[in-house]
């Protein structure tokens, strides 16, 4: 029998809300099946709003699922939540730096959350001194949360999800809000964990490489539901025969003309996204041939009269996955 | 610090056991205390409002017959011991009522509740950690009052036999005052906004419990409904033993414990199931921490 550290039974999430006296219902997590085993790295991807943050939380247990059932480290996440916490490191990038004491300076908020996990004093002094250390904290360690960038906050955050050295890592966008740097300690940092003390890891982020770059299995979320869960070599696979060009466009005052246009021109399969910003409107295009399309979408846009500001090859994202699964009906 | 040598300081073994509950307990006070120090200006004002508050009744009570006092039944200090009782317990009706919902809602504030909640440690111990400093704050603004008011010349019987009914009759009050508290905050947890429980309790309490003047001076109506209100009792009970000497031997101190025990055993199970509604419903809308 397989030991799986995080197992998910048709965990559902619904929420009801209420806009202008009718009744909204909305499927944050529908029925979702996932299997990680103990020491995987496995990735969750997804884009804004599809649902990652929700099934995190209620393997958590500060969400109550409304169908369905979850176990971490062997725990049901309803009726043995205490022993679910226990088992968990849950770092939530979403909150940016809050979720952290702002009158307090680092280690004090470090040392109240070692007493909370239990870990011994003199244990928790040691730790804290070696995570300031490694997250760069240390000169800053006096000072009060308030006077942190954002990043040091991240940084602070990161260092108490692993304080107290879980089996069960539960990573919520990580990287957010890091500089490049502390994005890449903390991608290694992590790897390591992984490697080094069998830690599992559940993943999330919405970038596609990052993930990819870290984890054994990933899981694609959209809408609430599962719509990929497969080794990273299939999502190579699958991005492999996409070829994408993002072209950006200023003064436009008719966007369904730029979408007529561009759509008419050969070399283009399909408009994958637009993104209407107030000085310039990106599209995303996939085509046959990037470096063909790149002058005849250049030609064709200055002879319509478009003020084109850039254009050029983009990497496949996660909108043209999710694109290409539409088309062969995955989704 | 490099990766290995970070790894081997967090996979040494330890042993695995719970922090007691006094360690867990003390440091949500050394954490509440060090965010409370940081708010010095505010810490001046209470202690300023605190004097400015006795002092304008021990200023009242020139003004004041203490015929009305003696006539309730508490025979020595005057108008101003009574006044002062009055205001001094406020801080522990305060504390019940408040402490809990402030507590968090300061935690949503903050965006830690949902950290704290998802940490090992049990929803029962994080509360009763979230009140203790709050507690502590109280105890000496109360003792504080009843200092300042005695170097005013507040007259108490302090027999050990009274001191003890006060403390029976103090702890009863917080008591019967923290199920109100309780109660407010699965409101507040549910609705998401300032409980009308609470407003209108705190409101009414002061208003009809004889917190400044005794209750034989309201009307009839307003007299009965302060019969209604657990302070009163408390109220009653200690101004009987710090103002007359009784304890409880006394059948009147004694019927006021009785009612404020049966209000405690009734209003006890009502809070806890209404907060649980309220922390069920806030975990299923997932709105534990938004406030």
């Amino acid at each position: 029998m397989v030991d799986y550290a995080v197992e998910t039974i048709d965990l559902t999430k619904i929420f009801e809300s209420k806009e202008d006296g009718i009744k909204r219902i909305v499927r944050a997590v529908d029925h979702v099946n996932i299997k990680v085993k103990k020491g995987e790295f496995f990735g969750l991807l997804g884009p804004n709003g599809a649902g990652k943050t929700t099934l995190i939380k209620m393997l958590c247990t500060i969400i109550l699922p409304t169908e369905g059932t979850a176990k971490v480290n062997g725990y049901d996440i309803i009726r043995e939540s205490v022993k679910v916490r226990s088992s968990i490191g849950w770092f939530h990038g979403e909150t940016g730096g809050r979720s952290l004491y702002w009158r307090l300076n680092a280690e004090d908020n470090l040392r109240f959350y070692a007493y909370l996990q239990n870990v011994p004093k003199d244990v928790a002094e040691k730790r804290i001194d070696a995570l300031l250390e490694f997250f760069d904290l240390t000169k800053d360690r006096k000072k009060l949360v308030k006077d942190y960038s954002t990043g040091m906050k991240v940084r602070v955050m990161l260092a108490r999800a692993l304080l107290h050295n879980p089996p069960i890592l539960l990573m919520d966008e990580p990287t957010i809000g890091l500089d490049t740097v502390s994005a890449v300690e903390t991608r290694n940092l992590l790897k390591a964990l992984n490697k080094e003390l069998g830690k599992t890891i559940v993943f999330t982020s919405h970038n596609m490489f990052e993930v990819e770059q870290l984890c054994e299995r990933i899981a694609i979320m959209k809408n609430g539901r599962i719509i990929v869960d497969a080794h990273p070599s299939v999502l190579r696979d699958m991005l492999r025969d996409i070829r994408a060009v993002e072209v950006e466009v200023r003064n436009v005052d008719n966007i369904d003309r730029l979408r007529s246009v561009l759509s008419s021109i050969d070399v283009v399969n399909r408009i994958v996204e637009v993104k209407n910003d107030p000085i310039a409107i990106s599209v995303r295009l996939q085509v046959d041939d990037e470096y063909e399309a790149i002058h005849i979408i250049a030609d064709r846009l200055y002879s319509y009269g478009f003020k084109l500001s850039s254009i050029r090859r983009s990497e496949p994202s996660l909108e043209d996955i999710f694109v290409k699964l539409a088309r062969e009906g995955a989704v | 610090m490099n990766i290995e040598k970070l790894i081997h300081i967090l996979s040494e073994d330890i042993p695995r056991r719970r922090t007691s509950t006094y360690r867990i307990i003390l440091s949500f006070i050394v954490r509440d205390f060090k965010v409370w120090w940081t708010y010095k200006f505010w810490l001046i004002l209470d202690i300023v409002g605190v004097v400015i508050f006795i002092v304008t009744y021990y200023l009242f009570s020139f003004i004041t017959t203490s015929q009305h006092v003696q006539d309730a039944g508490y025979s020595v200090g005057g108008y101003f011991t009574f006044a002062l009782i009055g205001i001094s317990f406020q801080h522990y009706v305060h504390f019940a009522v408040q402490t809990i919902n402030e507590s968090i809602r300061d935690e949503q504030w903050n965006g830690t509740l949902e950290t704290i909640l998802s940490t090992a440690t049990d929803f029962k111990i994080f509360l009763l950690g979230e009140v203790c400093f709050s507690f502590i704050v109280s105890s000496t603004l109360l003792l504080m009052s009843l200092l300042i008011g005695m170097l005013l010349g507040a007259e108490f019987y302090t027999t050990l036999s009274s001191i003890i009914s006060v403390i029976i009759l103090t702890m009863l009050l917080i008591a019967s005052h923290m199920d109100i508290g309780i109660l407010s905050t699965g409101v507040i947890m549910k609705v998401k906004q300032g409980s009308p429980v609470t407003w209108a309790f705190s409101w009414l309490s002061q208003l009809v419990s004889g917190v400044f003047y005794p209750l034989k001076l309201l009307p009839w109506y307003l007299e009965w409904l302060g019969k209604a209100f657990p302070l009163t009792y408390s109220l009653d009970g200690i101004r009987r033993c710090l103002q007359s000497a009784e304890d409880l031997s006394s059948p009147v101190v004694l019927s006021n414990i009785l009612y404020l025990s049966i209000f405690i055993l009734i209003a006890t199970p009502i809070a806890l199931y209404v907060f649980k509604i309220g922390y069920d419903s806030a975990r299923r809308d997932g709105s534990l921490g938004q406030y």
